[in-house]
């Protein structure tokens, strides 16, 4: 227990740069989806073109690899390179926050789907501008009917932090990896896996108690 | 006039679905749009406020063009025009995301009629007068299809439209309930509130509107009062309608 103990400061400080990590992606993907998932479904040709190649890319290809290459690939750009040169953990968000945009765009996207067309006309004929139906009527009701799915990605995002590991931030898996090579000892991972068992628990807590929130008037 | 439509023409690719239509509607009149599904009802409600454009012909709102000849007034008296017409529609469509008191205070303020409180005052009134007061905190999942109907109403009477327009009020609805949904219409009627309403409810249409617009095929295959049309139809396409 002493020894569960003596471990901890280590293991929370990594917990803490995950968390932040889990907070920028999050409060950024999570509105940046929207516009996305609108030019998905644009009119304009060369735009809806544009949004399904960036979302197909950062779909179709694994987060650590764009992690590794927006870190170690985009400096070696000859000519602009060396200014995009970023450092560990804000690599990492510009990571985390393209992939998780297009992930969010895609479960946006079909949401908006689900909305029923016959809103658009019911907001239309009590004369109200496009911009105050789609944000008073159509995105709510989009949120609603996406919340599950999203909830299901912000689950995987906070499990997706450890992979700071590929770029040696000091993540809770990278220090409870630390202490596993430096005793000799698989405790520190165990522990970590507690860690995330807990945060993720809260997650969920939180995360029903938004759908319940939502759920206007429906027995879900 | 209230409404004057003249020679309309819609077509859906090759489907010719308003053929020639012309008809006026007066200050408070109540006409019951009646024909077979498929006839072209909905789509001519439709254009009167604008949720279609129509090929050609012309409607004008108390003497100002809302499309002349085909050719569309610009946005601005599109706007002004469509904004004296309310509508209801078969399946209700509230926001079911808001209550029942958000669904008809917002449309209010967001298009600029008045205050929050102007809002709210005339938010408690018009549930009043559906019978609905009890309902102002709930969400509409939680009400029935007639009382949804009658919050739609009531939403539509908040921007207090000249013209009421219903596209099949009450087909959605189970027999036992369409009563309080036509009743609440009947009021309106005796409130001299201008009425068009697509129905099947012939009992509707004989004891409360005035007029009858009979279609076939995207046509007016007869129009007259109603007394005329339900007890000498000209037609015998509307006299078989009428049999059924
Ligand atoms: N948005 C649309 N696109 C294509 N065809 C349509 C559309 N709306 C209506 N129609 C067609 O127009 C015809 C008339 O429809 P509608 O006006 O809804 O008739 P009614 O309301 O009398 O049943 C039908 O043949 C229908 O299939
Ligand atoms: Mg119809």
């Amino acid at each position: 227990m002493d020894y569960i103990i003596s471990m901890l400061p280590m293991l929370l400080e990594g917990t803490v740069t995950s968390l932040k990590l889990f907070a920028f992606a999050l409060v950024l993907s999570i509105p940046l989806g929207l516009p996305v998932a609108l030019q998905l479904r644009s009119r304009f040709r060369p735009l809806r073109w544009l949004a399904n190649v960036y979302v197909y890319i950062f779909r179709s290809t694994p987060l650590m690899l764009q992690l590794v290459i927006i870190y170690f690939g985009l400096p070696r750009i000859p000519g602009i390179g060396p200014y995009l040169l970023l450092d560990r953990f804000h690599a990492a968000i510009l990571a985390f926050v393209l992939n998780y945009i297009a992930y969010f765009a895609e479960i946006y996207r079909s949401g908006l789907l689900g909305v029923n067309r016959s809103q658009f006309e019911a907001c239309q004929v009590l004369g109200l501008s496009h911009w105050q139906a789609q944000t008073r009527v159509i995105f709510p009701q989009m949120f609603r009917i996406c919340l599950p799915s999203v909830a299901n990605e912000v689950i995987t995002l906070l499990k997706d932090t450890s992979l700071l590991y590929a770029v040696s931030v000091a993540e809770l898996i990278h220090n409870a990896e630390a202490i596993v090579n430096r005793d000799a000892n698989m405790t520190a991972l165990m522990v970590a896996l507690v860690i995330y068992m807990i945060l993720n628990f809260f997650l969920t807590v939180i995360l029903k108690h938004l759908e319940s929130r939502f759920s206007w008037g429906k027995n879900l | 006039m209230m409404i004057e439509v003249a020679n309309l023409q819609k077509a859906f690719g090759s489907n010719q679905v308003l053929r020639d239509i012309s008809f006026e509607v007066a200050q408070g009149d109540v006409i019951a749009i009646l024909g077979a599904s498929g006839s072209g009802k909905s789509t001519l409600l439709r254009s009167l406020i604008h949720l279609e454009t129509v090929d050609g012909g012309s409607i004008a709102i108390e003497g100002q063009d809302l499309v002349r000849d085909g050719v569309y007034a610009g946005r601005e008296q599109i706007r002004r025009l469509t904004a004296r017409m309310g509508m209801v529609f078969q399946a209700y469509n509230l926001f079911p995301n808001m209550t029942v008191k958000k669904n008809l205070t917002l449309p209010f303020i967001l298009t600029g009629r008045g205050s929050r409180a102007q809002a709210q005052d005339r938010c408690l009134e018009l549930l009043g007068k559906v019978g609905l007061l009890d309902k102002l905190n709930d969400f509409p999942a939680s009400l029935s299809g007639g009382q949804q109907q009658r919050v739609a109403i009531a939403r539509a009477l908040m921007l207090n439209p000249d013209i009421m327009l219903f596209d099949e009020p009450t087909s959605a609805l189970d027999p036992q309930i369409t009563g309080e949904v036509l009743n609440t219409m009947k009021d309106l009627a005796s409130d001299h509130m201008t009425m068009l309403v697509v129905t099947h409810e012939l009992g509707f249409a004989r004891n409360v509107a005035n007029k009858v617009i009979f279609m076939h095929q995207g046509i007016i295959e007869e129009a007259g009062t109603a007394e005329a049309v339900f007890t000498q139809p000209q037609s015998p396409v509307t006299e078989a309608f009428l049999r059924l």
